[in-house]
């Protein structure tokens, strides 16, 4: 079926897959295929964001398809929401296809509690985490204030790197995407400037869509998987959301300059210079993966210490049954060396997760039964999903998934249509406490500013790239 | 926004974009143009705070290959000492300018550690052009 649109020669594959095909432009090494149903089509297709697919299927060395996630919208260089692999041998790795909070991610820790244990501290609870995690240019606190060799040694071991400081409980490591920790990573990658701007901010959320919540779990889909990932109905969890904060933001800023700088050398034409990439073998690409992995660890390590400082908070108001268990800690902002079709590849997720099957060597075996975890906020004060990777979705998008719900308004019509007292009233009436720095800012986080969570999780289950476990809502936000 | 006397009136304005911020500035001349973006984003990182404080004017210098590289390059200059020093940029004067290089004094003010930050000026779809005898850029913020 082809569909109505003047732009594109899109045809629809499926109820929840789009394909447009390699001949609608000029370039384009692969097709394009988007996941999605004809309402997520008809958001996705209201912006930039196929035009930004279409500029990734022209990159050099790309594998099979440009792929866009169901909760894909427009960003800058890959869309976001945008999936492709580049051959190591010949192809490109690029900063664009990762974005500047590089391992941007989400960790869910459980408790042990239920709504009714925590309820009655649970405007204590949200603020204690509020003081005791900084949002904004915030500074973390003294105790994780690094000097560059303490800066240096994160960026080179990521979380085994915090070991020593008693953040890191016994069985953290195995529920940490890579273990927390990429080996490739190389902190003389990292410019002086970037760890300037990273050596304040380990234990930070930042600001933009970042946050910690409490939650309740609320349905399970999967009983199996539920049980592996140690979930239960009415249990109290923790997600958190953040990257590698300045750090990351940096790091990107300096390799996409020297980049852009070195296109010509590399005889690369490209249709937007924030796609600005180097072959994977040349100096600069190396130097990008090193800088980017060493970027990595810090974000695993970052979200580390705000996993610590939750569990002090969770201790000092529940005691011993206040402990968090680590059920697992997902990347959606990197490029990572993965193996395609039976050879290397730069597998570029940017606002995508890694979703894999039970099979797969890389899913931690205490999940090798059922699939890794696979995190998917939702939008503030609406549901987030914890669904598992299939082994199908390797052949389908080289095993990704969404990374959240997406957003399908620009922060200022979201303002135009809230304010920020109106969306934190809204949330309060359904018991959900808030705490937010710049209460305007809740407006542009508003939930009707994203796409619907459900839908695009249906999407998601529907075209095999991943399964539903758990439905999660939220019971206190801490917005960064 | 402002506006000051000259042929072109210094001005911008934030477009619609889905996921980030795209600026939209105005300037008489490519120093004008330097000027009002340094403008627009420490209104930006000041948000709805208005501090009376300014710091003494501090001179940057920026050297690019061409000048829409030189725009997304200044703006991740006053970027980094925002985040490295809690300071946003209120004004710019704009001592030395040629297509790549770029040498200004700059007046702040202090910025709250609550404030959101931008990660960072993009490439994407940077563009400077004529526009009413003057020059008109757009530059897309990762926020």
């Amino acid at each position: 079926m082809t569909l109505a649109t003047e732009r594109w020669p899109a045809v629809r594959r499926d109820a929840v897959t789009v394909e447009i095909p390699q001949t609608a432009r000029a370039g384009m090494r692969v097709p394009a295929v988007v996941f999605a149903d004809d309402e997520l089509w008809a958001q996705i297709a209201s912006d930039r964001t196929i035009d930004q697919l279409l500029n990734v299927a022209t990159l050099p060395g790309i594998i099979r398809c440009a792929y866009a996630m169901p909760d894909a919208h427009e960003g800058y260089g890959f869309p976001v929401g945008g999936v492709a692999a580049f051959r190591a041998s010949d192809g490109i790795v690029s900063p664009g296809g990762v974005g500047y909070d590089i391992n941007c991610g989400v960790r869910l820790l459980a408790s042990t509690l239920t709504e009714s244990a925590v309820r009655p501290q649970l405007e204590h609870v949200v603020h204690e985490l509020s003081r005791s995690i900084p949002s904004g240019t915030g500074r973390g606190s003294r105790e994780l204030l690094l000097d560059r060799d303490q800066l240096d040694s994160v960026l080179a071991l990521g979380v085994p790197g915090l070991l020593d400081r008693g953040m890191v409980e016994p069985d953290d490591l195995s529920a940490i995407e890579q273990g927390g920790a990429f080996a490739a990573a190389d902190p003389s990658a990292v410019s002086p400037r970037a760890k300037d701007r990273g050596s304040g901010q380990l234990g930070t959320i930042g600001a933009g869509n970042h946050f910690v919540e409490l939650q309740r779990v609320d349905s399970l889909y999967d009983l199996a998987a539920a049980r592996a990932f140690g979930l239960e109905p009415g249990q109290v969890t923790v997600l958190i959301h953040t990257g590698s904060r300045g750090l990351g933001h940096q790091v990107c800023t300096d390799h996409v300059r020297a980049m852009d700088a070195a296109m010509r050398r590399f005889d690369i034409v490209l249709p937007d210079r924030e796609l600005a990439c180097a072959p994977y073998a040349s100096s600069e690409g190396r130097s990008y993966f090193a800088a980017m992995c060493a970027a990595a660890n810090f974000a695993f390590a970052n979200r580390q210490a705000i996993a610590h400082a939750a569990r002090r908070v969770f201790r000092r108001a529940f005691g011993e049954a206040g402990s968090l268990r680590l059920v697992y800690d997902v990347a959606h902002n990197m490029a990572k060396l993965e193996t395609v079709d039976g050879e290397p590849a730069l597998v570029h997720r940017k606002g995508a997760t890694r979703a894999f099957g039970a099979a797969h060597p890389d899913t931690p075996s205490r999940y090798r039964g059922v699939g890794q975890p696979v995190l998917i906020p939702g939008s503030m004060g609406t549901a987030s999903y914890v669904l598992a990777g299939t082994d199908e979705g390797l052949g389908i998008a080289f095993g990704s998934s969404c990374h959240g719900a997406g957003r399908r308004m620009s922060r200022h019509a979201a303002t135009r249509l809230h304010s920020g007292a109106e969306v934190r009233r809204e949330l309060e009436a359904r018991g959900i406490v808030v705490r937010c720095p710049r209460s305007g800012e809740l407006a542009e986080e508003a939930p009707d500013a994203y796409k619907d969570v459900e839908r695009v999780v249906d999407v998601v289950e529907r075209a095999g790239l991943a399964r539903k476990v758990a439905r999660l809502v939220p019971l206190g936000v801490i917005k960064g | 926004m402002r506006s000051s006397a000259t042929v072109t009136p210094r001005w911008h304005r934030f477009i619609e974009h889905t996921g980030e911020l795209q600026l939209r500035i105005r300037g008489e001349s490519l120093a004008g143009l330097m000027a009002e973006a340094a403008h627009a984003l420490g209104l930006l990182l000041l948000g709805s705070s208005r501090p009376e404080a300014r710091t003494p004017p501090r001179i940057v210098e920026i050297e690019s290959h061409d000048r829409e590289s030189l725009l997304v390059d200044w703006l991740n200059e006053l970027l980094y000492l925002a985040e490295t020093e809690l300071w946003a940029p209120t004004e710019a004067r704009v001592l030395e300018i040629a297509p790549t290089r770029l040498r200004a004094a700059v007046t702040g003010a202090p910025l709250e550690a609550a404030r959101s930050i931008v990660k960072a000026a993009t490439l994407h779809g940077v563009r400077i052009g004529p526009q009413g005898g003057g020059l008109q850029a757009e530059v897309v913020l990762d926020v």
